[in-house]
């Protein structure tokens, strides 16, 4: 999170909106009928975030935390997990986590599943992974804290603490996190994204800004280095120096994703840094067998963007813009830069396309954290969504000319560009809302094939956002490799859909959003094709597995 | 370089319009009024008295369209962007035509995030004044930031035309050409720049982008290490008459910067003086007044300076890193080396720290301190180079 590096003199406070967003520009469409509607109230799911107090003093106050959605009985729907955070006056004791169980039928339903499922963790959590550490078919958690990370041990349905107990706890910072398997064993490791030095009992003194007392860094704190554990039969080991990762400096990271970034066979490690240059994981050259990488964001053109500036990378999404079958990934970042989309060249090269592709100037106004690829409205064309708030209190952020609370920006394909849609004049639609938001996930929650998706203010309500907007079909693609019971659901894995004159490509990872898990499955929209289509996965390990005659619906796609 | 946007919307301006301070005669009905400046607006008194005289000025003689523009430019340069744009916009009202009005008022429009307004009228006053350079670069990083390609090309190129010498232009080309992944163009602008402006760091960057992009890898390497990824602000006359006005501390610090950058440092000196005298403990006039006696080769007088900068904020990076310049000046290699070793301490992800420690290493006849350190700014260039704020 980058301060923004000059000051505008506002008018006068109070003459703009409330929510920093300008009169609608060119290249803007109007609001759909049909879009997505707040269920939270009648889903039952009545749960407000904590992190920090408000407003906030300090930048560990800022962050807010993640959410997971997990099917974490193995009943085959996805529930929903927030680690929540806590105060510095008890950084230690928050009001806890909350796990809610999936029970919709037709409409979204979620029930508090907390007690009755063991879930006892209170210390302040920011990120969430999920995935199956130990094998025995039940999706673990793991929660990145500032103070000791745990590890949520899901034992048929009902989870114990166990970080210690497998070789995890880190004491320090640690903001977002990612499953992959880095070593191609079979299994998930772990890779800790971690930000900065701070000392909630002897937090740094505010500084000020236009004469508002704010928060001070990242600037001129201590970063922290990143962790990385390998997965030795359910135990974790800290191998982050001898595979380089303490190569480089530490910086203020806040988001990673493991994914295979140029089809080779071998995952990458990107981590997105606030206000620094990202890093970009890779084999290092001749490591051999040995498990060495080597950091190439700047030769990738991933470290800063295409002016050459480092950002603040809250958000990470990942898609194929450009259906040639490589993931490309779009960051959110402050408020005056703009959001980066870097497109894939082939290999390990990106170029960062932002304004080709649309998706700059229309940033500017926004702070951007949780973001994510999805064909929301089932045209065959990935939309991108991002959710913005600012981090400063209110009275300073309205010296920016801004505003705390902001809209959600939308945005479609409109050929080769991405155009936003606006929320219609009246307002009151979820587009017109403007939050304070921070986290989001995604996943199909009301068994209707279409995405949903569940966002998180900073200290304020989650909510349920329903897909009442999709027209025409979809596939959803969920892996379940009897293989590899340590990575059963694919985490990593190349999912291509052939039909229609064309290939669509996604993937399966951990990481992404921000400090969020979101549903570990592909997601196609089909409008009204109806195929039938050939599925082709590629597992982790490099092995493809085709399928003809993919229908649309929902396919689970098995390896034995 | 485009600024944050404003978000006072067009509503809010005709509200202010014959409210508050000012004074003089009301203008004619079928004049629009020059638009007053509100009681809480904030600017510092002795900016405030200098837009009241001109909207005083404007006011008693409403059809000058000289005296307008004064006023609207004064708004303009002192960042009140909303108003300054009503008064263009009152100001184009009385002439149409006018071209440093519409060009202004696009600016104003940009700045506040109206990109189809700031389009318009740039195209009015590039129709008045088609031979203004500077306007069409303008308006071609407008369009390219927007991502209208097509229209960016025939901006910039027309700006490359009519000044050849323009680093703007042919980098906004350059970056252009990045866009449409043409490495090749891309890369043959920005060596055309570095060419004529080799300490050009934003040409490097781009230079280094576009070799990386074409598969130079090794050429690329060698370029970035010189690179900066900081945007500079292109000459533009027509802004620069503006910017002329700012008033306030803040202001008059950018413009002592601008001076000395320019080579003006007489009244670099007079202006950081002056401006001294009223605020002896801030920082920013310290440093940048004791680069100005660096550059009169007044070493002591820069260093008692840096030494009460450094009493205010000691761990401020870029003080020991002014100093070791400063020392260097004056041929006191070990100091200028110790001091440079200082600035990395305090922020050892310092590429620039690094760059000048390596300089110094060498003059020293430390090859292997000088490898060691350059190696340490190509590692970290490309990352932001700013230390504690």
């Amino acid at each position: 999170m980058r301060r923004a590096s000059w000051v505008p003199i506002l008018l006068a406070a109070g003459c703009g909106g409330d929510d920093a967003d300008p009169a609608p520009a060119g290249g803007s469409s109007p609001e759909a009928p049909a879009d997505f509607r707040d269920a939270t109230e009648a889903a039952g799911l009545a749960l407000t975030l904590t992190a920090g107090g408000t407003p906030p003093r300090q930048i560990l106050e800022v962050k807010g935390g993640g959410l997971a959605l997990i099917d974490y009985d193995a009943d085959g729907d996805l529930d929903l997990f927030a680690p929540n955070g806590a105060t510095l006056e008890q950084p230690d004791r928050g009001p806890g986590a909350r796990l809610f169980e999936n029970v919709s039928e037709g409409e979204p339903a979620f029930r508090d599943a907390t007690t009755a499922a063991g879930v006892d963790f209170a210390r302040w959590g920011m990120g969430v992974a999920v995935g199956d550490v130990d094998g025995n078919g039940f999706d673990d958690v793991f929660i990145a804290c500032y103070g000791p990370d745990a590890l949520l041990r899901n034992e048929g349905g009902r989870f114990t603490a166990a970080a210690a107990e497998v070789g995890l706890g880190d004491a320090g910072w640690g903001t977002g996190s990612s499953f992959g398997d880095v070593d191609l064993d079979g299994d998930l490791d772990l890779y800790l994204v971690r930000y900065l030095e701070f000392d909630a009992a002897a937090p740094p003194p505010p500084t000020t800004f236009l004469g508002v007392p704010v928060f001070n860094g990242p600037s001129g704190l201590t970063g922290q280095a990143d962790l990385l554990y390998l997965n030795e039969g359910g135990a974790f080991r800290d191998v982050s120096e001898s595979a380089g990762i303490r190569a480089v400096r530490p910086s203020y990271g806040l988001g990673a994703l493991i994914l295979d970034l140029d089809a080779d066979g071998a995952p990458e490690i990107f981590v997105g840094n606030d206000s620094m240059a990202n890093f970009l994981f890779t084999a290092a050259e001749g490591a051999g067998d040995e498990l060495r990488f080597e950091d190439v964001a700047l030769e990738a053109g991933l470290a800063v963007n295409a002016d050459g500036e480092t950002q603040a990378t809250m958000g990470i999404a990942y898609g194929d813009v450009n259906d040639d079958g490589l993931p490309d990934l779009f960051t959110t970042n402050f408020m005056s830069d703009t959001n980066s989309l870097h497109v894939s060249a082939g290999g390990l090269r990106f170029s960062d396309k932002t304004q080709l592709f649309g998706l700059g100037m229309v940033s500017r106004p926004f702070l951007g954290w949780a973001t994510m690829f999805y064909d929301f409205g089932h045209d065959g064309e990935e939309d991108l969504v991002v959710f913005n708030g600012h981090v400063y209190p209110e009275t300073a952020v309205q010296a920016l000319g801004s505003s705390a609370r902001q809209r959600p920006l939308f945005f479609e394909r409109d050929g080769a560009r991405f155009r936003r849609r606006m929320p219609p004049a009246d307002g009151g639609t979820w587009l017109a809302d403007a939050r304070n938001d921070r986290s989001a996930v995604f996943g199909d929650l009301d068994g209707d094939l279409d995405v949903d998706l569940v966002v998180a203010e900073r200290n304020g309500p989650v909510r349920l956002l329903r897909n009442d907007g999709a027209r025409g079909g979809a596939l959803i693609v969920r892996l379940a490799d009897g293989r590899s019971p340590g990575n059963a659901r694919g985490l990593g894995a190349r999912v291509t859909l052939e039909g229609g004159g064309r290939t669509r490509t996604r993937w399966i990872a951990s990481g992404g959003s921000y400090l969020s898990a979101c549903a570990p499955e592909a997601h196609f929209g089909l409008g009204e094709e109806r195929g039938p289509f050939i599925l082709t996965v590629r597992w982790p390990d490099g092995e493809e597995q085709r399928a003809e005659g993919v229908e649309p619906g929902l396919r689970v796609v098995e390896r034995n | 370089m485009r600024r944050m946007r404003s978000f006072v919307g067009a509503a809010a301006i005709t509200l202010l319009f014959g409210c508050g301070g000012g004074g003089g005669s009301p203008a004619p009905a079928a004049v629009p009024p020059a638009p007053t400046l509100p009681a809480d607006a904030p600017v510092a008194e002795d900016v405030r008295a200098e837009i009241e005289a001109a909207w005083r000025a404007a006011s008693a003689t409403p059809d000058d369209v000289e005296l307008r523009l004064a006023h609207a430019a004064r708004l303009d340069a002192n960042g009140l962007d909303a108003l300054a744009l009503a008064a263009y916009e009152a100001l184009l009202q009385l002439a149409p035509g006018h071209a440093r009005a519409s060009y202004h008022a696009g600016r104003a429009h940009a700045e506040l995030g109206q990109d189809e307004a700031a389009i318009t009228d740039l195209m009015r006053a590039l129709d008045a004044e088609p031979g203004y350079a500077p306007g069409h670069r303008r308006l071609g990083l407008l369009y390219c930031a927007l991502g209208r390609v097509d229209e960016a090309e025939r901006s910039l190129t027309r700006a490359h035309e009519l000044d050849r010498r323009d680093p703007g232009a042919a980098l906004g080309l350059a970056r252009l050409a990045l866009e449409r992944g043409d490495a090749d163009t891309a890369a043959r602008f920005a060596a055309s720049v570095l060419a004529v402006a080799p300490e050009l760091g934003f040409a490097h960057h781009l230079h280094a982008l576009a070799l990386r992009e074409a598969g130079r890898l090794d050429e690329a390497a060698s370029s970035a290490a010189l690179a900066d990824g900081e945007v500079p602000e292109w000459d533009d006359p027509w802004e620069r008459e503006v910017r002329r006005l700012q008033g306030g501390p803040r202001m008059r610090l950018a413009r002592g910067r601008a001076l000395l950058s320019a080579g003006r440092t007489a009244e670099a000196q007079r202006l950081l003086e002056a401006e001294l005298e009223t605020r002896p403990d801030d920082v920013g006039v310290l440093g940048t007044l004791a680069a100005t006696y660096c550059a009169l080769r007044r070493h002591d007088d820069a260093l008692a300076l840096l030494d009460a900068a450094a009493a205010r904020m000691p761990r401020h990076n870029r003080i020991p890193l002014l100093a070791s310049e400063v020392h260097a000046s004056r041929g006191d290699l070990t100091s200028a080396i110790g001091n440079a070793r200082l600035a990395v301490e305090l922020q050892p992800d310092f590429a620039l720290a690094h760059e000048r420690l390596a300089l110094l290493l060498r003059q020293a006849g430390d090859a292997s301190g000088a490898d060691a350190a350059l190696d340490a700014a190509r590692r970290l260039a490309g990352a932001s180079a700013e230390g504690p704020r």
